[in-house]
């Protein structure tokens, strides 16, 4: 698949699979590798500048968390970053819509 | 062992503790009989172009293989994917944040492999191929991790600093009594805040959150110190004599237990009742400062740390019914304290008299105080135009370059001046506390939110002191009055907060 049609919406992905629960960078990206079916391979040195990016904006939150003996930095969805998906996945339909509009 | 990295993984034992890099923790796991352990990379001939990744030096790139050792190449693809990366990442603290994330999750990339049949070392070799481009990482991260300045904030204390040079240099003008090289003094003082404000915000605060306990007990003995054996003036013991120097009013230097107060409160978060009840005995600081005889000084402290634990009780720091808790708080603060100090002054004696009148007074009761700065303050502000001297010389208010500067500004500039200055510094408060909500990092939030509560209580106490709304006391205009202490305070103040942003991308909470 085309990346740059990827790489706008994945902020949108990433805040969609936080608001169902609380996950670190590597479980985020298995998650969105096994429900895109393998479409979506997201590299890790793409993954954290856009957590990173979404925590400075205030979308998300960390903190650390040990899991069986290893300590992970887990990320959350703050409220800010529950309005700004609500935002996203308008805007995504509404792009969509309009997309598969053209091409019927 | 110093620069020796035992080679063989087996040893090393990359299970998500023990990184390949982390020779320390490897040191301690040999497999018995391994021929690789202690064989020396980097003997000596290697210095310069080090770095540091996880508090562990790594050698410099391009250092001779050891003959014969087969994990050469898997090891030093994993370093180099991290020395790549963070060598992009030019703020220090940051590098240590994200070198730890990136590690972990090369370990957990790693250990699915090997789940899903792959050698460790291959699997290793795997997990840093799926990071992607190091470099193209490191950049983006470096964009997000970086120092950061409050321009804003800057420009605000900036112009603040300015205009209080040039009303010094006025009123060193117009008053002989302060003497010929008042203006130039006053100057020099307010550019060494205004330096130490710089010398303060390239500090990283979370070192007052590391040593809070410590730093607070220093101000508990200074206190003490200073209400036994300082100098006092006017029935206050609040000064201290620095021979030629002249005399220097400690008492307001009170004032920066504020920040550590508030670092704290940070550091009892989730203790619960136990939690709140031994951030109520740190507020017992400004009984300290009652021992000084400064009593409006212990009365701002006092509710300006009562209101930074109401901020923590109710962000749930401690846990902690809210509710409940807040009503408690606040039914307490508002009866005992008070109430005790109240009937301390009036009936224990323990006060100068002019003080126990000044209070009565205060509270409406009969008193033979006659509050003539207050009465003269609201004369001089009536007669004041809205722009340009009234015309009336000030005679008889003393302090006009400290307790009463607004007055004077008021009187001899305008009003409108006056409420420049005011708004300017509304502003810089304002400022300080949107800083401040708007940190993710708690330590910083709570320690800008109390200074900007103090920097906003004094202004606002000021203004009403030069209106003549409330009795006359020993007050200063952060910023602005001609007094050591009070000068410094404010720009220490600033300067935290200027900290609190500078650090807010490159610092996690509790790091330091």
């Amino acid at each position: 698949m085309d990346k740059t049609l990827v790489s706008g919406s994945m902020a949108m992905l990433l805040l969609k699979l936080l608001s169902e629960g609380d996950k670190y960078g590597y479980e985020m990206i298995e998650t969105l590798r096994r429900r895109s079916e393998n479409v979506f391979e997201l590299k890790a040195g793409t993954l954290y500048p856009l957590l990173h990016s979404m925590e400075e904006k205030k979308w998300l939150d960390s903190y650390e968390k040990e899991v069986a003996g290893k300590v992970r930095k887990y990320y959350s969805i703050t409220r800010e970053g529950s309005k700004a998906l609500k935002a996203k996945e308008g805007e995504w339909r509404e792009y969509s819509r309009a997309v598969l509009n053209v091409l019927a | 062992m110093e620069g020796v990295f035992p080679c063989c993984p087996e040893c090393i034992g990359v299970d998500g503790r023990a990184g390949m890099w982390n020779w320390k923790q490897a040191s301690g796991s040999r497999r018995e009989g391994c021929r690789y352990w202690k064989q020396a990379f980097l003997p000596s001939g290697f210095g310069g172009n080090t770095v540091h990744v996880l508090g562990t030096e790594f050698p410099p790139l391009g250092r001779p293989r050891r003959e014969g050792c087969r994990y050469w190449n898997r090891r030093i693809a994993m370093e180099e994917y991290l020395r790549v990366l963070l060598d992009q990442i030019h703020c220090r603290k940051a590098r240590e944040m994200v070198g730890k994330e990136m590690k972990n999750h090369i370990l957990d990339q790693m250990e699915a492999n090997q789940q899903a049949g792959m050698e460790r070392e291959q699997a290793l070799e795997e997990a840093v191929r799926d990071m992607g481009d190091p470099v193209e990482a490191g950049m983006a991260l470096n964009k997000i991790h970086r120092f950061r300045t409050d321009w804003r904030m800057l420009a605000l204390v900036g112009l603040v600093s300015v205009i209080n040079i040039l009303v010094h240099i006025g009123i060193g003008g117009r008053d002989a009594s302060l003497g010929e090289a008042y203006g130039l003094r006053h100057s020099l003082e307010a550019m060494a805040g205004f330096g130490i404000m710089l010398a303060v915000y390239r500090m990283d605060y979370n070192y007052i959150g590391k040593y809070a306990k410590q730093t607070a007990v220093f101000f508990f003995l200074a206190a003490a110190l200073v209400s036994f054996a300082g100098t006092e003036i006017n029935g206050a013991r609040a000064w201290i004599s620095l021979g030629v120097l002249g005399t220097v009013a400690v008492a307001d230097l009170a004032y920066l237990y504020i920040p550590v107060y508030g670092a704290l409160l940070y550091r009892y978060r989730g203790e619960g009742y136990r939690g709140v009840g031994k951030c109520i005995l740190w507020m017992s600081f400004p009984l300290c400062v009652l021992l000084m005889n400064r009593f409006s000084t212990a009365v701002c402290l006092f509710f300006i740390l009562a209101a930074m634990l109401s901020v923590a009780v109710g962000k749930d720091w401690f846990r902690v019914n809210r509710k409940a808790a807040l009503a408690a708080l606040w039914t307490v603060f508002g009866a005992l304290p008070l109430s005790g100090v109240v009937v301390l002054a009036i009936s224990g004696n323990y006060y100068a008299t002019y003080k126990t009148e000044r209070i009565r007074a205060f509270l409406g009761q009969e008193s033979s105080y006659q509050d003539y700065g207050r009465r003269m303050a609201a004369e001089y502000w009536k007669s004041s135009r809205l722009l340009g001297g009234s015309g009336r010389e000030i005679t008889d208010l003393v302090g006009v370059n400290n307790d009463y500067l607004l007055n004077y500004v008021a009187n001899y500039y305008g009003i409108a001046i006056m409420l420049l200055i005011g708004l300017l510094l509304f502003a810089v408060a304002a400022r300080v506390i949107h800083v401040s909500f708007s940190q993710k990092n708690p330590l910083g939030m709570i320690m800008g939110c109390g200074c900007g509560l103090f920097l906003e209580m004094v202004t606002v106490i000021a203004v009403l002191h030069c209106l003549g709304l409330i009795p006359s006391a020993r007050l200063f205009l952060p910023f602005f009055s001609a007094d050591v202490g009070g000068l410094l305070v404010a720009y220490v103040m600033a300067g935290i907060v200027l900290s609190v942003y500078r650090y807010q991308s490159v610092v996690v909470p509790g790091q330091v």
